[in-house]
């Protein structure tokens, strides 16, 4: 077995796994902080007639709404004589970090701390798209029409919501790491030598190959 | 340029192009098993076998399971998982595909790699289901967090494992120039 031997390269992930989740479980929502203030500004900014705050509870997040409920009818809040409130768990889509670090330092990359620095920023990123996208589809069943008659700002339509719902707790917070993982390592030799075929070979680049 | 740079840049734009098809790949595949005649036709009836299936593997050493419709339930201790959607590793599979069918080779070769790729994550999927029921009615913060952050880690290092060992396996068959 070589060192850029895959089954090498995943017993070196899944052992870098144990420190990382465990500093990343450690450290609550401070993690996903960036993302979490990101999102509160767009969402407070952006829906200021739906939502009052956004707070965070412990690693949740938590969406205040200026609604509440009375025998099932959404009403204002003055009237109901109590917000209602929508959680989204930050660890839901927090643990991409410690994944991502994981894949990263089992790579064998020079300048990984830079590199983790670099991919960390595009996974707040996305985990603020994630966090809005979860809020969204709460605030879409919880308040119903109401989300979208009180907005001053056009929403996506109910299914793009679902869908973008299910894309970002389902396949965002595993699938981005790889993908951001495969671009910053790409100059490992585990994935030089997969890469090293994806076209066709010219002989210069063979002789590049050759030792 | 250096040849280890011309190495490099070579695939850089590889990358880009296998990223660029992966993502349009893996969104098309993702609207249409969010579908809801997929969602009915075909997505429900396997979840539900998965979880018969599930049922049927526990039962020989554990007589007071039973199973029913995408629910596996403990008849004693009146624990019960349901199976839901990313629970079924339908996404997980939906991930290897485009990363298959983005990826240079034979009809042949990405049907086989899909087959093969299909089989282990279910494999591991089913250890995931079998886990999470015992570790439900053991503790609930264990169940959680193997439920939430822990398992859908292990089954995408599971897809990533199966296209890394194709993709060494298309190096081997790949002719030298």
């Amino acid at each position: 077995m070589t060192e850029s031997s895959p089954y090498r390269y995943m017993g070196w992930v899944l052992l870098i796994m144990l420190p990382c989740f465990a500093l990343w479980y450690a450290g609550g929502a401070l993690p996903s902080a960036p993302a979490f203030y990101l999102s509160k500004i767009l969402m407070e900014w952006g829906l200021p007639e739906i939502v009052h705050s956004v707070s965070l509870d412990d690693t949740r997040l938590l969406v205040i709404t200026q609604f509440g409920d009375i025998d099932g009818t959404v009403v204002p809040a003055v009237d109901a004589g109590y917000q209602m409130a929508f959680p989204v768990d930050t660890r839901l889509l927090s643990f991409s970090i410690p994944f991502f670090a994981a894949l990263l330092f089992a790579s064998r990359v020079s300048q990984p701390v830079e590199r983790l620095c670099r991919g960390v920023l595009v996974l707040w990123l996305l985990m603020t798209l994630g966090l809005i996208s979860i809020s969204l589809k709460n605030l879409m069943l919880g308040l119903g029409e109401t989300l979208y008659l009180g907005s001053s700002i056009p929403l996506p339509p109910p299914t793009v919501v679902a869908v973008l719902y299910q894309l970002n707790t389902l396949i965002v917070p595993t699938l981005a790491p790889v993908l951001l993982w495969m671009w910053m390592a790409r100059d490992s030799a585990l994935l030089q030598r997969i890469w090293g075929y994806y076209t066709v070979v010219t002989p210069a680049e063979e002789s590049a190959r050759a030792p | 340029m250096l040849p280890c740079e011309a190495l490099l840049a070579h695939n850089t734009t590889a990358m880009k192009k296998f990223i660029f098809v992966f993502l349009g790949v893996l969104v098309g595949l993702f609207t249409l098993e969010m579908l809801q005649p997929v969602q009915e036709q075909v997505i429900q009836p396997f979840t539900s076998a998965l979880a018969t299936l599930s049922a049927a593997l526990i039962t020989p050493f554990d007589a007071d399971v039973i199973a029913y419709g995408r629910i596996i339930e403990h008849t004693v201790n009146r624990f019960a998982v349901s199976i839901e959607a990313g629970c079924n590793g339908i996404e997980a599979a939906i991930v290897l595909i485009a990363g298959i069918l983005a990826f240079p080779a034979t009809w042949l070769q990405r049907l086989s790699a899909i087959t093969a790729g299909f089989v282990t994550i279910q494999i591991l999927n089913i250890g995931r289901i079998i886990s999470l029921f015992y570790l439900g009615q053991w503790s609930e913060p264990v169940f959680s967090f193997t439920h939430l952050y822990l398992w859908p880690v292990l089954i995408m290092l599971d897809v990533l494992v199966v296209f890394l060992i194709y993709l060494r396996y298309l190096n081997r068959q790949q002719p030298a120039v």
